[in-house]
């Protein structure tokens, strides 16, 4: 007699044996998409190493545990975004998400339609079965009007997404819809869409025996019989006529497939032209170069280079508020203040910036706070030095003013009121002057020139590298003639002052 | 390829340290939404990871952006995203999603003030219990909190050689003020820091079981692509990763993801102290308050107050064993947050009753006046 030998079935090799049997009922849809999507991958010639299987959660969610590939069972809704992050970080990996029409449409139908904008190249293939299976057959997104379910006890009263219009206008270059009665054409749409570069989407109707069929008269084999019958298989059909109602015609077939650069496609077209990158493959798995070291740095690595010669001893810290209307460049200022500080004179300098909804106009200050020890409270309560350059600055900020201070102020465009005693009043043209070096826009340098001429808390030598550093490339002349003409107008202002 | 460590001196916000700082960790992949007071990492990144081969991408929502850099850490990359207010609270799921898979990666929360939109633009330090547990069932996770731009810059990296060596989402707590605060931020060269990476498997594909701890419970970690056909899973699993719908593989899983925090919390929690050693009071702080007690310190030795500063680098695991001893040995403890006692309730749960425990808070949109932080000192010392 001879032994039977069991032979292992030819789908095994992608289905994690240990797991069978299934959460599905029977008569469920699933078996039978799974079993064409193991089809499609053999029949496929991609390396199954490099293929992921992600879901989100429901009865559909379930699948990505039954195959025998890197697979990921996510949360609810969240399975596009997964696969997204996925794809991008490994561009060599085939990203197929599949998963059900609640996960994908309701709770995940903002990544859906997010997903087909961007062309992210995934393979969404979504199961709908027009109920909440799992949960005991509520009714979701996909419920054909007047169906009843465990929510919708008098009927559905609501429209129906049809999916793949919602994909196809989101921009989907590849879009069909076929039902579980049809595994040939199932595996046929999914062959194509391995081979697609680019999003794919694939609507499976599938039937809920156990919690759809059986409140809707279509029990057990009714449902798939009722696909069998009533779906239309049109080679080019109408997306517009997609819609389904619970006693109408199911329009299936290939709805879009057309030729799109896909996210990555188009981020490496765009970045590569402008940074230099070799082989970019947009995952950082290349190894990087080692990073060649910049002169200065290497003689004291990790440690500022040696302190300079006019460093500014400042015993207690300086607090400096600067104000103006937006636009003035009065931000940048503060920028350079801190930065001559901090990285040329080996001082410590805390910048902070007032922040306001409004994106332009209005008065805004920065504020900058020097020492040659610690600075610990980040936030200037009591200047010692206002810098102010427009009048809706001063009446906003006149309340910071205190007395024994110092403001510096633009001269034909603030008008000190009320001030308190002793405050020691500082005024330069900036405004004029930077109209006579032919840009007012660089009125803010003029008083930034005229600050470091006054104050002793910040090195010219310091302030020039800073400046330097902190403007465009082409308005170094300008920059460096107005920070002249401000600091000169300082120096000769204190000489006058001694005299 | 760009360079990922721009060595040099810079005057940066703290948010642009922290973008320095995971790309010098090994960032190649960040998912973001935009809000304040976070947007400038997002924006930083957007600009660098190209350079350095990685990828940025803006999201649609920040619960896709949470999703995607779980799946970016799957597919082998060190991956972060940032936010803030709302957005953290959007995250939540998908944090316990990467609690209960051990997926490395990074979320940076720049605190402002809630509840709800609150103060878009100003300072938060409420989210700390959020972070400890805000999203849905028990389990432990690390959270750090830098007090300058400097700190962001080294705690960015520190974040990630936590979360790849613990395997467990690392959330960054800065605030608003060192979010946006610029000061001299150092980056040393590439060959100076030290960077951490996951612990690859050890075995082929077959035997290999990819949620079998170590001895140091932690499993190894293979990524896709590498042929060991992995399941992952937000479903109470197994060793192998397969769903096991019972109550000890719960017991089994979900203590083994405490512990691993829990028992190696000697080698993950971080303090700084400043005069403790008999210290009449101690002050207990983080982020940015640890700046404003700095000062208060200063202020109360010139009047004589023997005062000391226990600042938390990592608020999550909390330093309980030195919190319990310090407190046989001072007066009381004062902790000094801009909410109204999330840390100060760890610290009195700790005290357990040996000293006094004052909370000094408030509400958010400033820093603590260090006035009123001394005059609760001295209410206690005199």
């Amino acid at each position: 007699m001879i032994e039977p030998q069991i032979l292992d079935h030819p789908k095994d090799m992608l289905l994690r044996k240990e797991r069978i049997p299934h959460i599905w009922c029977p008569g469920c849809g699933l078996g039978s998409v799974l079993s064409a999507l193991v089809d499609a991958l053999r029949n496929s010639d991609l390396d199954l190493k490099n293929v992921a299987v992600v879901s989100g959660i429901g009865c559909t969610g379930r699948a990505a545990g039954y195959l025998n590939l890197d697979s990921f069972h996510t949360t609810h809704g969240r399975a596009i975004p997964y696969a997204t992050g996925l794809k991008l970080a490994n561009p060599d990996l085939t990203v197929i998400v599949f998963s059900g029409d609640g996960d994908l449409a309701a709770i995940g139908g903002n990544h859906l339609i997010h997903a087909a904008r961007r062309n992210v190249d995934i393979k969404v293939i979504c199961v709908n079965n027009f109920n909440y299976g799992m949960t005991g057959g509520q009714g979701g997104p996909t419920t054909p009007r007047l169906a009843r379910t465990t929510t919708t006890s008098y009927g559905n009263t609501e429209k129906p997404f049809n999916l793949v219009h919602l994909t196809a206008a989101c921009g989907a270059p590849y879009v069909a819809r076929w039902t579980s009665a049809h595994p040939h054409y199932m595996k046929i749409a999914m062959g194509e869409m391995l081979k697609k570069d680019g999003f794919s989407f694939l609507e499976v109707i599938a039937p809920c025996p156990t919690n759809f069929g059986r409140r809707n008269k279509l029990r057990e084999i009714k449902l798939l019989q009722r696909f069998l019958e009533q779906a239309i298989l049109e080679a080019q059909p109408d997306i517009a006529k997609a819609d389904i109602e619970l006693d109408s015609p199911i329009l299936c077939g290939k709805f879009v497939d057309l030729e799109r650069p896909s996210y990555l496609a188009a981020i490496k077209e765009t970045v590569s032209a402008k940074v230099k990158v070799y082989d970019f493959r947009g995952d950082g798995r290349v190894p990087l170069e080692e990073a060649p070291v910049k002169a200065a740095a290497a003689k004291a690595p990790g440690k500022p280079a040696e302190v300079p010669a006019e460093r500014p001893i400042i015993q207690r810290p300086v607090q400096i508020k600067l104000a103006g209307l937006g636009g003035q460049g009065i931000g940048l200022c503060g920028l350079i203040i801190g930065r001559a500080a901090a990285i040329f004179d080996h001082n410590q300098a805390v910048y902070t910036q007032e922040y306001s909804p409004e994106a332009r106009g209005g008065a805004s200050a920065s504020s900058i706070i020097v020492a040659s020890g610690q600075i610990h409270a980040p936030y200037v309560t009591e200047p010692d030095i206002m810098v102010i350059m427009a009048q809706g600055a001063y009446n906003k900020y006149q309340k910071d003013v205190r007395p024994g201070s110092r403001l510096i102020i633009d001269k034909d465009l603030v008008r000190p009121k009320d001030l308190p005693g002793s405050v020691q009043v500082q005024a330069i043209p900036a405004t004029r002057l930077a109209e006579e070096l032919g840009q007012k826009v660089v009125a803010n340098i003029v008083t930034l020139g005229f600050f470091t001429a006054l104050v002793p808390y910040i090195s010219l030598a310091a302030m020039q590298k800073a400046l330097k550093g902190s403007i465009p490339k082409g308005t170094e002349e300008l920059n460096l003639r107005a920070f002249e003409t401000g600091y000169d107008y300082g120096k000769k202002m204190q000489e006058e002052e001694a005299v | 390829m760009g360079k990922d460590v721009l060595t040099g001196t810079y005057f940066l916000t703290g948010n642009e340290a922290c973008a320095a700082g995971a790309l010098a960790a090994g960032c190649r992949f960040f998912a973001g939404y935009p809000i304040t007071p976070s947007s400038e990492i997002a924006e930083r990144m957007s600009i660098r990871l190209p350079q350095v081969g990685g990828v940025y991408i803006q999201m649609e929502d920040e619960l896709a952006s949470m999703a995607a850099i779980l799946g970016a850490s799957w597919a082998g990359a060190k991956s972060m995203t940032a936010t803030s207010g709302p957005g953290i609270s959007l995250m939540m799921e998908n944090i316990g999603l990467g609690v209960m898979t051990e997926t490395p990666c990074v979320v940076v929360n720049v605190m402002r003030g809630g509840p709800s939109t609150g103060l878009p633009t100003l300072v938060g330090q409420a989210d700390v219990m959020q972070a400890r547990w805000g999203s849905h069932g028990d389990y432990e996770i690390i959270a750090l909190s830098p007090s300058s731009p400097q700190e962001a810059f080294e705690y960015t990296i520190r974040a990630f050689n936590l979360a790849e060596t613990w395997r467990v989402p690392v959330i960054l707590l800065m605030d608003e003020v060192v979010g946006h605060m610029r000061e001299r931020v150092v980056i040393p060269e590439k060959k100076d820091i030290k960077v951490a990476n996951r612990r690859g498997p050890s075995e082929p594909p077959g035997k290999f079981k990819a949620f079998r701890p170590k001895k140091d419970l932690i499993p190894e970690m293979p990524v896709a692509g590498q042929g060991y056909a992995i399941h992952v899973t937000g479903l109470t699993h197994d060793e192998r990763g397969y769903p096991a719908i019972e109550w000890e593989a719960q017991e089994k899983l979900v203590s083994r993801l405490v512990k691993k925090i829990r028992l190696n919390s000697a080698k993950i929690a971080s303090w700084e102290e400043t005069g403790v050693e008999g210290a009449e009071i101690i002050l207990i702080s983080y982020g940015v308050s640890t700046r404003i007690c700095r000062a208060v310190r200063e202020m109360a030795r010139e009047k004589g107050i023997n005062l000391g500063l226990f600042r938390l680098e990592v608020i999550w695991p909390f330093p309980e064993k030195r919190v319990r001893e310090l407190a046989g040995r001072v007066k009381a403890f004062v902790t000094v947050e801009i909410n109204y006692g999330q840390i100060a309730l760890e610290v009195e749960r700790y005290a357990a009753g040996k000293c006094m425990t004052r909370l000094v808070g408030h509400g958010g949109g400033t820093v603590h006046d260090p006035q009123k932080v001394l005059e609760a000192v001295e209410e206690i010392a005199s």
